[in-house]
């Protein structure tokens, strides 16, 4: 995959890659932790990306911890994704982060996937 | 006929890992300490004078189980020291234990019985015999008049032979007990709770709205135990005393810790929550979670409200009375001088940080000492109390240091505060009581012991800077 864009943001909390799936599907890998000290610039660079790409998919490998204000900025990233007539997948959760999606239902309301290339795969 | 149980130097790392500061015999076993089936078990077998050797500090088991009149038993504590050996705990005990038949339960381990099967004349026996589980899990018979270096128990016969021992050496192995208890051997032990059909065991003051909350056996529900509307406890649930559920939430195959806040619309399937702790039962990954309207421990005393505004108050009338004070020293600041900082220290027990103002002391001079005996070092500190981040009277910040994380582990249901129980005593981290009198606080926390903490903070500052001097208070 050919890494177009990356973003340092200053910090060892979180690091946003935007790395280039095809021609359609942006692919999003988040690093670190994203709460409430990150979550605004989580949401402040997706809105960045969405210049080049309409469909994402978050790739959380690299995502050690979110709390509720990472979830809220997940779900912004998707209201905005959805209301550019896009999506947003999910892949690659770790268990823990899983657990928190587990607990609050949010796998009901983001597609997560276990694997990257088959987040990216359900797009076509 | 008598039993020694060792609660000392046990495995347990998983244990320290996802449930940190739980005594490892207080792990619940349907709502029940795995200790009071040990005990259960003594009574069950004719054994009235119990001794438990422990290594908690704290009085928690004490108070929970009391000397045990109600079970007409007699139970006496002692605290013993870790890396002891178990001949060497009974050498210590040897007044208990040489003048009787004696059982020894020694591990952290479960015994599978069924009440109604054990023999009350098993025991005595005539000889040595012993029952072993796995690396650490053993159980002893001594007849009155032997010594336990002199037996070769590896040639003893089998004790209790159709008894066998569980290992709780994981995560998963606690959680397949607890399921296998609830769902087939409910009748083997004595379990808490009211049960008027099979499968269901709730609690005293149980309140739930019974047309919008969804039950299906089996389940257990705790002492104390409020349920909102429209949740559902979903078959192989363990609910633990003083637990509030929030509107709308699904728990299934999960067991919920006492003094738990679940928040709403929560799905808890084939968990484990102790504290802020999410733990998976099938996979034994944990997760801290760090939002308190999701999952949080109620805490006891220092939560309430009323105890928190009382807090506030002193607090704001202290910033008041020692504004002009706090002001005058701040004018004579180039003569005393104090030096200003700002520290990072633990916030709470979950070992999230905060940085607090830090007034230090570094000379004795007049104009220090009066600073001190007025506790103006204090005053930069309160303004933390307005804004909840911080009690009036509590434990001292423990600095987020690889020390600190030490002590924190140590210290249960942590809550920093301006005035540390300890500074009565002049009492520092240095200090070999210091932890106990945290400890000591944590427990007895009460709008009186806060009053008198005051007082005693404020007399021995204004009279006693001496001793305050002399245990390292004023440094560089």
């Amino acid at each position: 995959m050919e890494k177009v864009h990356t973003k340092d943001l200053g910090d060892i909390i979180m690091e946003i890659y935007l790395e280039k799936a095809n021609e359609l599907v942006g692919v999003v890998k988040i690093v670190g932790r994203v709460d409430s000290s990150t979550e605004s610039k989580l949401k402040k660079e997706f809105m960045n990306y969405l210049n080049d790409y309409k469909k994402f998919v978050f790739d959380c490998s690299e995502l050690d911890f979110i709390d509720s204000s990472g979830l809220g900025a997940l779900l912004s990233c998707l209201k905005n994704a959805t209301k550019a007539q896009g999506d947003l997948y999910i892949a690659n959760l770790l268990p823990k982060p899983r657990m928190l999606f587990e607990i609050t239902r949010a796998y009901k309301v983001f597609d997560v996937f276990d694997d990257l290339d088959a987040a990216i795969a359900s797009f076509e | 006929m008598k039993c020694l149980i060792n609660c000392v130097d046990v495995e347990s790392s998983w244990l320290k890992d996802v449930m940190p500061g739980l005594f490892p015999h207080f792990l619940r076993i349907l709502n029940k300490p795995l200790l009071e089936y040990f005990i259960d078990f003594c009574a069950l077998n004719g054994i009235a004078d119990i001794r438990i050797v422990k290594s908690d500090p704290t009085a928690e088991m004490e108070n929970y189980f009391s000397s045990g009149p109600q079970k007409g038993l007699n139970i006496s504590y002692v605290m013993g020291k870790a890396g002891d050996s178990l001949q060497k705990v009974i050498l210590k005990n040897s007044r208990f234990c040489q003048d009787d038949d004696l059982l020894i339960i020694d591990g952290f381990f479960f015994l599978n019985y069924h009440k109604d099967k054990i023999d009350p004349e098993y025991l005595p026996l005539s000889e040595p015999a012993s029952l072993r589980g796995g690396a650490a899990e053993d159980i002893y018979f001594m007849p009155r008049g032997s010594k336990f270096g002199e037996i070769d128990f590896s040639t003893a016969h089998r004790l209790f032979p159709d008894l066998t021992i569980s290992e709780l050496a994981s995560v998963q192995a606690y959680y397949q007990l607890n399921q296998k208890i609830l769902t087939q051997q409910q009748d083997n032990y004595f379990l808490p709770g009211y049960s008027n059909k099979s499968g269901e065991f709730i609690g005293k003051n149980v309140a739930f709205n019974a047309h919008h909350s969804n039950f299906e056996k089996p389940f257990m529900i705790g002492n104390d135990v409020q349920l909102h509307d429209n949740c559902q406890i979903l078959a192989n649930s363990v609910i633990g005393n003083n637990v509030i559920i929030d509107s709308a939430t699904t728990i299934s195959g999960s067991i919920i810790y006492d003094q738990t806040y679940l928040g709403s619309n929560l799905e808890i399937k084939d968990k484990i929550v102790y504290k802020n702790f999410l733990i998976d039962a099938l996979s034994g990954e944990y997760f801290q979670i760090a939002d308190k309207f999701f999952i949080s421990q109620i805490d006891r005393v220092l939560e309430n409200s009323f105890y928190r505004f009382i807090q506030k108050s002193l607090a704001l009338l202290a910033l008041i009375v020692g504004l002009i004070p706090y002001a005058l020293s701040l004018i004579f600041l180039p003569f005393s001088k104090l030096k200003f900082s700002k520290t990072e220290f633990y916030e709470n027990s979950d070992g999230t940080k905060i940085f607090l103002p830090q007034v230090r002391i570094s000379k004795s001079n007049f104009c220090n000492r009066w600073f001190f005996r007025f506790a103006l070092d204090k005053y930069p500190l309160l303004l933390k109390v307005l804004r909840g981040q911080l009690d009036l009277v509590g434990n001292r910040p423990i600095p987020a240091n690889s020390y600190g994380k030490i002590i924190l582990e140590k210290v249960d249901n942590y809550h920093p505060a301006v005035i540390g129980y300890p500074e009565i005593y002049a009492s520092n981290f240095a200090d070999n009581n210091f932890l106990l009198h945290e400890i000591y606080f944590n427990y007895h926390c009460s709008l009186q012991v806060m009053f008198k903490t005051i007082f005693l903070f404020s007399f021995n500052r204004f009279f006693s800077v001496r001793r305050y001097y002399q245990n390292g208070f004023f440094s560089g």
